[in-house]
């Protein structure tokens, strides 16, 4: 797409260079000058400036001081930043430890050793307001709704402290600086008359992506997942990620260019954002309740008088809309007062909301010019009438759905707010100054980007199936509570149980948890191969690593890290792995080659502040490709510098490496490799009185034998569990009528017994005489041939004689024919395709001497 | 589901998802991709545990051709979630192969049960004629009490009835399935009209008769005397080359022979209309060539076998109805006419 090229984001330095290092041959600046091509703008950023940089979900940037600035010899732009933390970023059970309430505009100073402070210039978005307060201080209300942050305390990876004097004075005149020169975006400015055009794009912007929505509504039932427009947005995203992965393009995803069928162009759009607000709230609560979000747009507050009393009447005619706006335009403050009289469930924070938004809308409208307003509206009002008066008969039931959900409206207009962030992050600011109405920057300061914006990849279009929730109905009664001694013992039996710990495994276990720990403590990566024949507890083992480091690393005994597990199995495709590593990491859903690209991007390159990755790889052989190419970047991920990446490959076969790897695949899995020999009985029987944890259901005797009978046939630690379980239920069955007792040697003969016996023989007494009858004129034919084949003729002839022996009926070709095909249905027989008839060969599928011992019982 | 209907773990998958009603289905349409519905429908059942999630039984009828799936994707998930704590599942196979278990592959059969159930017709010959009554009996709710009762006399007579014990007796023999038994009193039941309200002995055996008619040694009764020429020539063949395929040229040879020695009543058809015949015999697929007929084979030289056996084919000559003698002759022996 042309738009993409378009807005190339330029970075430059500001000035000359400062001082230069001679022997690392690098330049210092004081200032980088971004400069987007698609907007005409550009901003600088100064050292002490706090920004914003891109993270590695391109959905939730960092917080950042900048510090210095340099270029090195290979003419790479590099900054060096202190780092702030989101409360998002500090792990789940460390925030208890805070105790209070943390505004998501609340970032904390970043002391935790270990993140990378070198950043690439490219990934820096934008500057922002970072502003220190004293514990015990309330965040004030900003003044702008430039993007602010507060700072009350630090974060070293353990434990909480509020600022030293030292941190917070400094902070504190690196916000005096950037204050004083609180325009320094502003003042490289200069080329454009800036405000209107400003506040144009910014409608554009805004304006754009909602009618779109609106429409999108409308013919969305059906195809929804393809134009969703969190899709579509969400894929530009991602592909302008691989384009060019350092800088965040969020203007362009949202410009005009992008509405549909390019409809919505240029100043026509403009206008859309006053009717919009209201045009949306008629339509939006007949979509569904997810559409209530739409609402909060800006006009949050006009909507809800007009859903209340003018629903009807206001939307017939244009004329009527331009009045409606125009009144609100000159009496926001009445209406809203009116709305609040109205809608008594809203909730006050509501209330003030809706004010806010209301404001903000009178605040904008002065910049436009009345004309080009006019003509606007009525173009678009003619257009969204039309919507309307389909929609019209829905929205009244709705209405209520609409009003009571404050919760709803308040996240959307968080959403709406984000977008035009997202848009023109600079505009934004710029507008906020200009009207700078005290209250008007609250909304926008109340959420972070951080948090908004990771709303975005949500569903905005529910019908999308690939946004709905997967669940399986809830069951109607209550699963059964164990009654006997024999239920609960097979509770405890089955597979799924998960054991308090997993015996006989010890060694293994420490191997494995050693080599994980070392290389999480050193933040490198590597990989190790697991092998065993199924059912020898490899995955289970590695899973229990798994949750000891993370509880580990919750007593922050260890650097804390992120797991993500793929089951070559669970795939459908080799390829698939890539998509749900990213997935995994990122929330992101995107196709196989675009995942490959970007987890390239993510392990080869020195993300800041990005913690180890521990990767499961089940079922390894299952990724085998022709090429090899999914199993070479797996294992070649870790050897990269940056990567970080641990990954532990389990599969079958022991020598899975040479045999179906290709030499430069196998050299990069390594040597590290771990083999898990099959159970002993002796492993089997502590594996099973573990599990039965001392409760009286097994006679020693029985366990034993199961475990000796398991361990030569297989090692199958889950055959072995099986048989007990089966075993209990036999006992279970034969004690019915009695008092329940513990499951004995016979049960778990019986047990045995039904789970190795072969069928065969069970199926050759079972059958017709004549099929018996076939069976020995079979072998009998295989005698006189001395082959172990014969045609259905020639065995024909053999069962005739042998009926003319017992003075049989001799049966004709066709029912031999049928006899034959019962047999080769069940597989006692091996048939060729049946379009030989007489000459179709035959032969058998059981040993000659096990349908000799069957027939011969007779 | 079904094998035979969901033919590979994509539609299978779609099917799991429909049957199961969850929130990607719109109106009977599952949306997204292979990959997408498998990662769905695994996340709906990972999330799911003991206690709150309804259990899901699956049936898997014809089991074995589920097992020729790409990597056995769909059985190793399924025995995985049953396996582990996860949705509550339970998974039945249904087949008639004896040696499933062979077919998965090892990491799928570690996780399978091995809790067969072998269902198996162990019943006897007293047990096949309950079935047989409890099959025909009209049950108590039949509108015309009179008639269901005198039909049941009927039954309760038939089944003590001498012949057709014996008839059961020779279909028992044959197969104890009891699809073949309902099939038979299905031809036997069709008899019934109006004027004819019961069945009778002579009705179930001439279904009996019906049932086990040999097809191919029926078809040998609609041909025409030369065709039947050719076909004792063929078996002549087949008994001095011990069953080795012949050619059309062999067949004709034999023919002649036949014709200058012996025949009487024979006219000496002329080559053309001979080698018609055999081609209609070709089409009947009495005969069938070993190989596949190529455009520079001739077609005299294309070799042959013959799909019958040589008792069929007296069996069939002796119910051949105006057979010329010495035809017979020559099929009883194919050195009558030295």
């Amino acid at each position: 797409m042309n738009t993409r090229q378009q807005s190339k984001i330029i970075y430059s330095w500001y000035g000359k260079p400062m001082s230069s290092d001679r022997k690392l041959r690098t330049f210092q600046y004081k200032g980088i000058v971004i400069k987007s091509e698609r907007s005409r703008t550009e901003t600088c950023i100064q050292l002490g400036e706090f920004i914003l940089v891109e993270g590695e979900n391109a959905d939730q940037p960092f917080v950042a001081q900048l510090l210095d600035l340099y270029e090195d010899g290979a003419q790479q732009k590099h900054a060096v930043v202190q780092w702030f933390s989101h409360i998002t970023e500090i792990p789940q059970n460390k925030r208890k430890l805070l105790k209070r309430e943390v505004s998501p505009q609340e970032v904390f100073f970043d002391q935790v050793s270990g993140y990378d402070t070198d950043i690439a210039v490219e990934t820096i978005i934008k500057s922002i307001m970072v502003i220190p307060l004293h514990l015990g201080e309330e965040l004030p209300i900003p003044l702008s709704k430039e993007q602010t942050f507060y700072v009350k305390q630090s974060w070293d990876g353990k434990c909480f402290k509020a600022l030293s004097p030292d941190t917070f004075s400094k902070l504190k005149e690196a916000n005096k600086k950037g204050g004083g020169i609180p325009n320094s975006s502003n003042s490289f400015i200069p080329l454009d008359m800036i405000s209107p055009l400003k506040k144009e794009m910014e409608r554009v912007v805004r304006s754009a992506t909602k009618p779109k929505n609106v429409e999108l509504e409308i013919e969305s039932k059906h195809s929804a997942s393809k134009s969703s427009l969190a899709k579509e947005r969400h894929s530009q995203r991602v592909a302008n990620g691989i384009k060019t992965p350092t800088a965040r393009k969020k203007l362009q995803l949202n410009s005009p260019t992008r509405s549909p069928k390019g409809r919505i162009l240029g100043c026509e759009v403009l206008e859309l954002l006053d009717d919009d607000c209201d045009a949306v709230a008629p339509l939006e609560p007949s979509a569904t309740k997810r559409k209530v979000k739409f609402t909060g747009i800006l006009g949050s507050p006009p909507k809800i008088p007009c859903a209340n009393d003018k629903s009807k009447s206001m939307f017939d005619t244009a004329e009527h809309w331009q009045r409606f706006s125009d009144t609100i335009r000159l009496s926001p403050y009445s209406k809203v007062k009116d709305s609040s009289e109205k809608a008594k469930n809203l909730s006050m924070k509501d209330d003030t909301i809706s004010l806010i938004g209301h404001q903000e809308l009178g605040s904008q409208r002065p910049v436009l010019t009345p004309r080009s307003r006019r003509i606007c509206a009525q173009k678009t009002s003619a257009r969204i009438s039309e919507q309307i008066s389909i929609l019209n008969t829905l929205e009244l039931n709705q209405e209520e759905d609409f009003l009571s959900s404050s919760d709803s409206s308040y996240s959307s207009s968080s959403e709406e707010e984000e977008n035009g962030m997202l848009c023109t992050p600079e505009k934004k600011t710029k507008s906020s100054r200009v009207f700078s109405t005290p209250k008007s920057s609250r909304k926008s300061s109340v959420h972070t980007p951080a948090k908004t914006l990771k709303k975005t990849p949500l569903p905005e279009t529910p019908k999308t199936p690939r946004n709905a929730t997967p669940e399986i109905p809830r069951r109607n009664c209550e699963a059964q509570k164990p009654a006997s001694i024999l239920e609960e013992a097979r509770l405890r039996l089955h597979v799924s149980a998960i054991p308090e710990s997993l015996p006989c495994r010890e060694e293994e276990f420490q191997d494995i948890y050693n080599f994980v720990e070392s290389k999480l403590v050193d933040g490198t990566g590597g990989c190790m191969y697991i092998s065993g024949v199924p059912g020898t507890g490899k995955t289970a083992t590695v899973h229990e690593v798994i949750r000891c480091l993370q509880q580990a690393a919750e007593n922050d005994d260890l650097p804390s890290f992120q797991f993500v597990e793929i089951n070559g199995m669970k795939l459908t495709d080799p390829h698939q792995a890539y998509v749900q590593i990213l997935e995994l990491l990122t929330g992101q859903k995107v196709t196989a080659t675009h995942a490959a690209a970007l987890l390239a991007k993510l392990f080869s390159t020195p993300g800041p502040k990005r913690k180890t990755t521990v990767l499961i790889v089940d079922e390894l052989d299952l990724l085998w490709t022709r090429k090899q190419n999914v199993m070479y970047n797996l294992f070649d991920w870790p050897t990269q510098k940056h990567s970080k990446l641990i990954i532990l490959a389990i599969a079958n076969t022991m020598d899975l490496p040479e045999r179906i790897m290709m030499n430069r695949v196998a050299s990069r899995l390594g040597l590290t490799r771990m083999s898990f020999q099959p159970y002993t009985y002796k492993q089997l029987q502590q594996i099973i009185s573990s599990r039965l944890n001392s409760m009286k259901a097994f006679e020693e005797d029985a366990i034993q034998l199961v475990s000796r009978k398991v361990a030569a046939l297989s090692g199958d630690a889950r055959r072995c569990l099986d048989i007990c379980r089966r075993a209990t239920e036999i006992c279970e069955f034969a004690s019915q009528k009695r008092t329940p007792e513990i499951v004995r040697m016979a049960h778990v003969t019986e047990a045995i017994d039904e789970m190795f016996s072969s069928p065969y023989i069970n199926a050759i007494r079972n059958a017709s005489l004549h099929e018996q009858i076939f069976l020995k004129a079979i072998l009998a034919e295989f005698r006189r041939a001395g082959v172990e084949e014969a045609t259905v003729q020639q065995v024909y002839h053999q069962h005739v004689a042998l009926c003319r022996i017992e003075g049989m009926q001799s049966p004709t070709i066709s029912e031999i024919m049928a006899i034959c095909s019962r047999l080769g249905a069940c597989r006692l027989l091996l048939v060729d395709s049946s379009n030989k008839y007489l000459h179709m060969r035959l032969q058998l599928n059981v040993s000659q001497d096990d349908v000799m011992y069957a027939l011969k019982e007779e | 589901l079904s094998g035979l209907l969901q033919t590979n773990d994509k539609v299978a998958l779609k099917e799991i998802t429909r049957q199961l009603r969850l929130e990607n289905v719109v109106e009977d349409k599952v949306f997204g991709s292979f990959a997408e519905n498998l990662a769905f429908l695994l996340e709906a059942l990972r999330k799911g545990d003991r206690t709150s999630s309804c259990p899901v039984l699956f049936i898997l009828d014809e089991f074995d051709l589920f097992v020729h799936h790409k990597n056995q994707t769909l059985l190793y998930n399924l025995f995985d979630i049953s396996q582990s704590a996860q949705t509550p599942v339970t998974v039945i196979g249904l087949t008639c192969r004896q040696d499933i278990l062979e077919l998965l592959e090892k990491r799928v059969k570690s996780r399978f049960s091995h809790r067969q159930i072998y269902l198996m017709n162990s019943f006897d010959f007293k047990q096949y004629i309950r079935i047989f009554k409890e099959q025909l009996s009209l049950p108590t709710e039949f509108p015309d009490e009179s008639f269901a009762q005198k039909w049941n006399n009927n039954v309760q007579h038939l089944s003590e009835d001498k012949t057709v014990q014996d008839m059961l007796q020779t279909l028992f023999h044959y197969t104890k399935d009891l699809r073949s038994l309902h099939l038979l009193l299905m031809l036997a039941v069709s008899n019934v009209t109006v004027h004819h309200p019961l069945i009778t002995a002579s009705d179930l055996h001439e279904a009996s008769k019906q049932y086990r008619m040999d097809s191919k040694a029926n078809i040998v009764h609609g041909l025409s005397v030369l065709e039947i020429c050719l076909i004792i020539a063929m078996k002549h063949l087949n008994d001095v080359y011990e069953g080795e395929p012949f050619n059309f040229q062999m067949v004709y040879n034999e023919f002649q022979k036949f014709i200058q020695r012996k025949a009487h009543c024979m006219y000496n058809f002329e080559k053309p209309v001979v080698m018609k015949a055999f081609e209609h015999l070709l089409q009947l697929e009495l005969v069938k060539p070993i190989e596949r007929p190529s455009v520079r084979a001739q077609r005299e030289y294309l070799l042959m076998k013959l799909l019958l056996d040589n008792n069929q084919i007296m069996d069939a000559l002796q119910a051949y109805p105006n057979c010329p003698t010495d035809v017979k002759q020559w099929a009883a022996s194919s050195l009558s006419w030295l």
